[in-house]
């Protein structure tokens, strides 16, 4: 097991009158390789959590194990987890602040104080990984379009050969083919890498397309947590959360209250497509 | 920090030398009324718009030429509901800040009630006219409070103490914002700031509001809220509503969509016309909504299901009809 | 810990003073602090300290939010004693060791430096806690108006003032935001000399800058959008008005003065 949490819990201004609960005892189990969401409305306490599988967030109790080691341990290096559990912020083209895109994705690695040749070696790694092109390199990253940022901006994440990469909102605001693109993207560098992958998402229709694994947070809660197919099962609960669940899978829901006899743990267009016909035959 | 607003404040204050504007008076403010009479032509209407983004290099020269928009040609009519669709760099956003008259074109006209955005007379009662709401909603409001922020703009086209009151007391019910109306906009959530700046054009008695992807950073809540709020406004007070976006779900209530590519108008029909040509949408780098996609599929697969389906309830509906179709 | 920044902030509750008008509290405040620089007397700084604390106590902003906002100047306050004690000779000489010396001199200094530092800080800060930046903006564009005559523009001077006092929470947010996503890449913000802190400190500043000046941009063209072409011909939602309180407030100002100014004097 990568990582572990253990009866976390975060408490937000704890004491004063404006206290709040962002994480309720949750506790989880991560293995390597694994692709997993996490979902949930605004305020429900998905980014909190993320912030706290790198060490950015103490929790107010409960303990944390990756690898086995217990991350709040006095001599426990921070630094290290940081490194090995890549967290890509919301809009992380915004964190961009050197003149040339190879010594932005560089940073990273310099700071873990490798030698000149690594540093310089795991960034075009990384810039080669995100679809940058070499020509590139030595082009102010300010130049570029919105989403070619971005991803300058994972590379530099990437850069530091994480084993786990946490993404919050990857595709946010992006335009459709923009967002397809940079999902693919990370969809490939898991299957080239076996890096372990979580992502948070408010899109239902990309977790339904991508993750294999699918957590709900509700209220500083893990509400579900099971493989993807299986957590669209509960569309009511889901709904009363405040949560979609993807149109394709309401399209079976509604066929099926209309009588026709169609499984609703169909998630993705193709897979949709191929049971409604089914359901004709039938 | 106080650097971005020394600039912000250096543009407002070349802005004003740039343009020598009248000050509004008493009168102008009475004579409004008579514009809103006059609908005998389209509201909005452009020819052959052309607008270029031209880069130098340190000495000046040309270093390259974007055309965000070339050779437009829109014609709007009041009360319409129209979504602008385009991928990021289509122009979108350009031709949205035209209507609004914050660009004007390098070749070509645009007039908006008759008026062309040229000309600088008529700045004013263009802008008031047409309202704009952009996609960050903290960099649009201005106001500590909610309240005073949509006072902002009636305060600008000098509308007396009385009637702002009025005004903001309406547009904040119309976005169904008054609960708020006394708090600081930093304590709302996305949605909620958009709505606010809904309410901050809607004080300025628009008629129409430009919204230039106005959901892109907010979450599906927020999302529906928005798109809810406009489609009202549209509906019961006859706002014309253009909706810039790449979002293929928030289009499907609109009168007619306008797809830019490049700066070109590409495609122009109502939502079911424009959905029923997937591929020529991928081409744009657009996509459809998933049900849309499965109807096609179906439809390709053999099934009788017709082209351009924009909802689950529609597609259920025409599955059920086939089945029954085969059955007999 | 940057959002701990209370200071300036407007704090909501319904008080005599947040009731005044936003001029009767600038030119108060300018009165106060002006009173504050020139006579500096304990017995001044005692009338001072006791028209602070009614102030306060008028305003019914708890003295713990108030002594908060107070923490962000603790570094240059415990700077300000430092450099008083150590380089202040004349009078007795009260502690001599090693190469450590302080003289009474010093101390009665430091002293004076500090009420001084808390009380402009505490009495200007009274006025952002109780007054919404728009009155504050609509207050000190009233109160500065006369200077047109030196081409200064009130209207604009007070616009800055008030979009400044509205994206100090965003852009401390936002810094909050940066700094974490470049700690997520080994950034280090906390440890090295001045020197290397400083550098340090680019990925921070430099985003930040950005970001800004994104801001800045946009809001400018929403502003445009929303018609404001500047100060002239503006109406105003809430017009400036006096009341009774007002009254009231110059009264009790005018006492102060008076009573402080003959302390200077003659006492």
């Amino acid at each position: 097991m990568l990582i572990i949490l253990d009866n976390v819990s975060y408490v937000y201004n704890k004491g004063f009158a404006d206290e709040k609960t962002a994480l309720d005892n949750i506790s989880l189990t991560i293995e390597k390789g694994e692709f997993i969401g996490i979902i949930g409305k605004t305020g429900s306490g998905k980014s909190t959590l993320a912030k706290h599988l790198n060490g950015l967030m103490k929790a107010t109790s409960g303990s944390i194990y990756f690898e086995g080691k217990d991350i709040y341990d006095k001599d426990y290096n921070l630094t290290t987890l940081r490194q090995r559990v890549g967290l890509v912020f919301q809009y992380p083209e915004y964190q961009i602040f050197e003149t040339t895109i190879l010594r932005d994705v560089s940073f990273g690695p310099a700071m873990m104080g490798l030698p000149l040749l690594e540093v310089q070696l795991r960034a075009f790694d990384a810039i080669k990984k995100v679809g940058i092109s070499d020509e590139l390199l030595d082009v102010s990253p300010f130049e570029l379009s919105g989403g070619q940022k971005r991803r300058v901006a994972m590379a530099g994440v990437l850069a530091m050969k994480p084993d786990v990469l946490v993404l919050d909102e990857p595709a946010a605001g992006l335009d459709p083919k923009g967002r397809k693109d940079i999902l693919d993207m990370v969809k490939k560098l898991r299957e080239e890498t076996g890096i372990t992958v979580i992502m948070i998402s408010h899109s239902m229709e990309d977790m339904a397309k991508y993750v294999d694994r699918l957590i709900v947070m509700d209220n500083g809660k893990i509400a579900f947590d099971d493989k993807t197919r299986e957590v669209f099962r509960h569309s009511k609960e889901l709904e009363s959360m405040g949560l979609d669940i993807p149109q394709v899978t309401k399209l079976l829901y509604r066929l099926n209250e209309m009588g026709l006899n169609v499984d609703t743990g169909n998630i993705t267009v193709e897979e949709v497509k191929d049971e409604i016909l089914r359901g004709f035959v039938k | 920090m106080s650097f971005g607003l020394l600039y912000s404040n250096i543009r407002t204050a070349t802005f004003l030398f740039d343009k020598k504007y009248d000050p509004p008076q008493a009168e102008s403010f009475a004579s409004k009324t008579l514009y809103m009479g006059c609908d005998d032509m389209s509201f909005i209407k452009s020819e052959k718009l052309k607008f270029e983004y031209i880069r130098r290099d340190e000495n000046g020269n040309v270093d390259s030429i974007n055309k965000a928009i070339d050779e437009v040609d829109l014609d709007i009519e009041k009360g319409q509901f129209i979504a602008i669709l385009g991928s990021n760099g289509s122009g979108k956003s350009t031709l949205a800040k035209h209507i609004n008259a914050l660009l004007t074109p390098a070749d070509g006209t645009m007039w908006i009630n008759g008026n062309d955005t040229k000309d600088a007379e008529k700045l004013k009662n263009i802008r008031q006219s047409v309202g704009m709401v952009f996609q960050n909603p903290d960099n649009q409001i201005i106001g500590s409070i909610v309240e005073e922020d949509v006072g902002f703009g009636p305060e600008n086209i000098g509308v007396p103490t009385k009637e702002i009151w009025n005004r903001v007391d309406d547009a904040l019910e119309k976005v169904d914002m008054n609960d708020f109306r006394l708090k600081s906009p930093n304590k709302l959530s996305g949605g909620q700031k958009q709505r606010v700046a809904i309410a901050g054009v809607l004080a300025m008695k628009p008629q129409c509001i430009v919204l230039d992807e106005p959901t892109a950073m907010l979450d599906p809540q927020g999302r529906r809220d928005v798109i809810d709020t406009i489609t009202k406004l549209n509906k019961t007070d006859n706002i014309t509503i253009i909706l810039v976006t790449h979002y293929m779900e928030e289009v499907v209530n609109a009168d007619r969509v306008i797809v830019l590519n490049k700066g070109k108008i590409v495609m122009q029909d109502t939502p079911r016309g424009i959905f029923s040509q997937i591929e020529k949408l991928e081409s744009f780098n657009l996509d459809v909504p998933e049900v849309t996609k499965v109807a096609n599929m179906l439809s390709k697969s053999g099934l009788e299901i017709s082209d351009g389906i924009l909802t689950v309830e529609e597609l259920a509906d025409e599955i059920m009809a086939a089945k029954k179709v085969r059955i007999c | 810990m940057m959002r701990d920044i209370t200071l300036g902030q407007y704090y909501r509750v319904e008080s005599f003073i947040h009731k005044l008008d936003p001029r009767t509290k600038i030119i108060g405040t300018f009165i106060y602090m002006l009173l504050i620089f020139i006579c500096d007397t304990i017995p001044c700084y005692i009338v001072g300290i006791l028209m602070l604390g009614l102030v306060i106590k008028k305003s019914k902003i708890p003295l713990r939010y108030m002594v908060r906002g107070l923490r962000s100047i603790l570094v240059l306050m415990i700077f300000t004693v430092v450099f008083q004690l150590f380089f202040t000779t004349g009078g007795k000489l009260v502690v001599n060791w090693h190469f450590i010396r302080i003289y009474s001199t010093g101390i009665k200094m430091a002293v004076i430096l500090i009420i001084k530092l808390v009380l402009l800080v505490m009495g200007s800060s009274v006025m952002t806690y109780t007054t919404t930046p728009n009155q504050l903006t609509d207050g000190f564009e009233s109160v500065l108006k006369p200077l047109k005559v030196f081409k200064v523009n009130s209207h604009e001077i007070a616009m800055i003032m008030s979009i400044a006092l509205r994206f100090i929470p965003i852009l401390v947010d936002e810094a909050d935001k940066i700094m974490n996503a470049q700690m997520a890449r080994g950034a280090d913000f906390e440890h090295g000399g001045i020197v290397k802190k400083a550098k340090n400190m680019l990925p921070l500043l430099v985003p930040l800058f950005v970001s800004a000046f994104r801001r800045a941009d946009e809001l400018s063209l929403a502003m445009e959008a929303r018609c404001y072409f500047g100060g002239e011909g503006r109406t105003k939602m809430k017009p400036l008005k006096y009341s009774n309180l007002d009254k009231i407030a110059a009264t009790v100002l005018t006492v102060y003065t008076v009573l402080v100014i003959v302390l200077y004097r003659f006492l």
